[in-house]
């Protein structure tokens, strides 16, 4: 397999998880980016959309910060391929049935990840884990700047930069945190929290972007509008409603524990009993038993070492990955009792969740 | 509940409210039934962008949205409906009027107030101006005004060789 190197690599998302770091699990900034007097990749011609790839290509490979990183053709990849970089947000669907002349470029760790004729010629992401905008921008925005020493970009003064739709121009930036909000999804409060970030110009997605659900109580928080505001200030606005979102699930928690401690007790208690001995786990199951989980380790009732390894399993629970990790094809009955085998496996030294913590802190 | 609402098109009470998200705007449109069978908007999952963009102004009509033609990629007002995207970026300029209305609706402002990518800007524009200089050049030539030329001539090489140095 082409990604091999990629899936067994220790890697930002999956093994770098910022410690004592509840709520947000990751920091992620996307810069749409093209090249000037050339069509964009959905109208340009197969030839002109090969030129585009090998020009950007060979700028990319070229920077430091991409030393040591895979550069991946889109139509080399098998469909497995491509939902394993999916799951790992390394491309998007859209790129992964993208035409011919499609690719990506992945920094070593992974961290930096650019897809080649996607929407836009360019499509430059930086992701760190956990709540870290200030450094994500610095390192994407340096980025940037040694790619427009050698690509030219399609800009105007006016409206900035030019992106194949207009939801885009200007920025071309999307920053957003990926957000664990478990105790806001128990409370049954997360429609009243959508719909008031919404009203601030602030969007929430399902954990796999537009149209995907929150299973796992992962939400993707991320600025619509790119245009009329500079990077600092899109950011600055962003964070802040994010502290008001980390607020209000803190409070969400404390008043759960407040009100009803047995009740999330128990909800931790079977998660762990149930990843720790069942033999059929499907992946939404998993992703909501992890999320629980997740939940303890922010509570104390499970060793803060666990949480890179919780954060990893998240992704490695998916389909695909359990799929790769088989190595043979299997139907998803036999991929269920292969991850519950996973699961059991990962888990097997978990101590039983100590309670104490957590009903002193309440 | 208030007076019904008038028909979009007509003056008909409108009796089909349609409710679109996209990019997580929310539209509303409220429409006749014989609009609505006329503008072939019954079926929701047919109610794309398309339609949208008629009701930001622009054209009106099917047929007066094939007028505008980018002159660069040749995208047509119908292809931008039809896609939601633009073709090159030339488009911004060929259709301005169906995009200021847009980036009213979606945007914060109509202007860019962050990073300009100096260096590629700068490079972007000493090209057009060394093609500028050109057309003067053969202007020149042809117009048999060899001093001219000669000082277009230069002013090329020089910006030529400072593009160069850049590199």
């Amino acid at each position: 397999m082409i990604i091999s190197p990629l899936i067994e690599a220790e890697a930002e998302l999956t093994h770098n998880a910022k410690l004592n770091c509840p709520v947000v699990l990751s920091t992620r900034i996307r810069l749409a980016r093209n090249i000037s007097d050339t069509p964009f990749p959905g109208w340009a011609k197969e030839a002109q959309r090969k030129e585009i790839l090998a020009t950007c290509m060979e700028s990319l490979t070229a920077l430091p910060q991409m030393e040591g990183g895979t550069c991946i053709m889109v139509d080399e990849l098998s469909d497995l391929e491509k939902q394993i970089l999916m799951e790992r947000h390394l491309i998007s669907r859209e790129l992964s049935k993208a035409k011919k002349g499609s690719g990506i470029v992945v920094s070593k760790d992974q961290s930096c990840s650019v897809m080649i004729n996607e929407e836009d010629h360019l499509r430059i992401q930086y992701l760190r884990s956990g709540f870290r905008f200030k450094q994500t921008w610095t390192t994407i925005n340096e980025i940037d700047s040694a790619l427009e020493e050698n690509l030219d970009y399609a800009f105007s003064s006016e409206l900035g930069y030019l992106t194949a739709c207009p939801t885009n121009v200007g920025t071309g930036m999307r920053a957003s945190a990926m957000m664990h909000l478990p105790a806001l999804v128990i409370a049954n409060q997360m429609e009243k929290v959508i719909r008031a970030v919404n009203q601030l110009g602030i969007a929430v997605r399902g954990v796999f972007g537009e149209g995907s659900d929150a299973s796992g109580s992962i939400f993707q928080i991320s600025n619509q509008q790119t245009l009329g505001e500079s990077e600092d200030e899109i950011i600055k606005c962003l964070v802040n409603v994010l502290n008001s979102v980390i607020e209000q699930e803190n409070n969400s928690r404390h008043k759960l524990l407040e009100k009803d401690p047995i009740k999330l007790l128990d909800k931790m208690g079977r998660a762990y009993g149930l990843l720790k001995n069942s033999h059929l786990l499907s992946s939404a199951e998993a992703v909501n038993l992890l999320s629980l989980l997740r939940l303890a380790i922010d509570l104390q009732a499970i060793p803060e070492t666990y949480r890179s390894r919780i954060d990893r399993l998240y992704i490695e629970s998916r389909p695909g990955h359990i799929q790769y990790a088989a190595k043979t094809e299997i139907d998803p009955n036999q991929r269920d009792q292969y991850r519950s085998r996973y699961m059991r496996e990962q888990l097997a030294e978990l101590q039983s969740l100590n309670f104490d913590k957590v009903v002193n802190k309440s | 509940m208030g007076k019904p609402t008038e028909c979009k098109y007509c003056e008909k009470e409108a009796t089909i409210h349609l409710t679109q998200i996209v990019d997580n705007k929310i539209h509303k449109v409220d429409i006749c039934e014989d609009c609505a069978l006329a503008k072939k908007m019954t079926d929701p999952s047919n109610f794309t962008l398309t339609n949208l963009l008629d009701n930001m102004g622009g054209a009106d009509d099917e047929f007066e949205g094939d007028l505008v033609r980018c002159e660069s990629c040749g995208l047509s007002t119908a292809d931008f409906k039809s896609l939601g995207r633009f073709g090159c970026p030339s488009c911004y300029e060929s259709f301005k009027d169906l995009l200021d209305p847009m980036l009213e609706e979606m945007q914060k402002s109509a202007t860019h107030r962050g990073k300009v990518p100096h260096v590629s800007a700068q490079r972007v524009a000493s090209r057009n101006q060394i093609q500028l200089w050109e057309d003067n050049l053969q202007n020149a030539i042809k117009a048999e005004r060899y001093e001219d030329a000669a000082q277009w001539r230069d002013k090329i090489t020089q910006l030529k060789n400072e593009l160069k140095s850049k590199v």
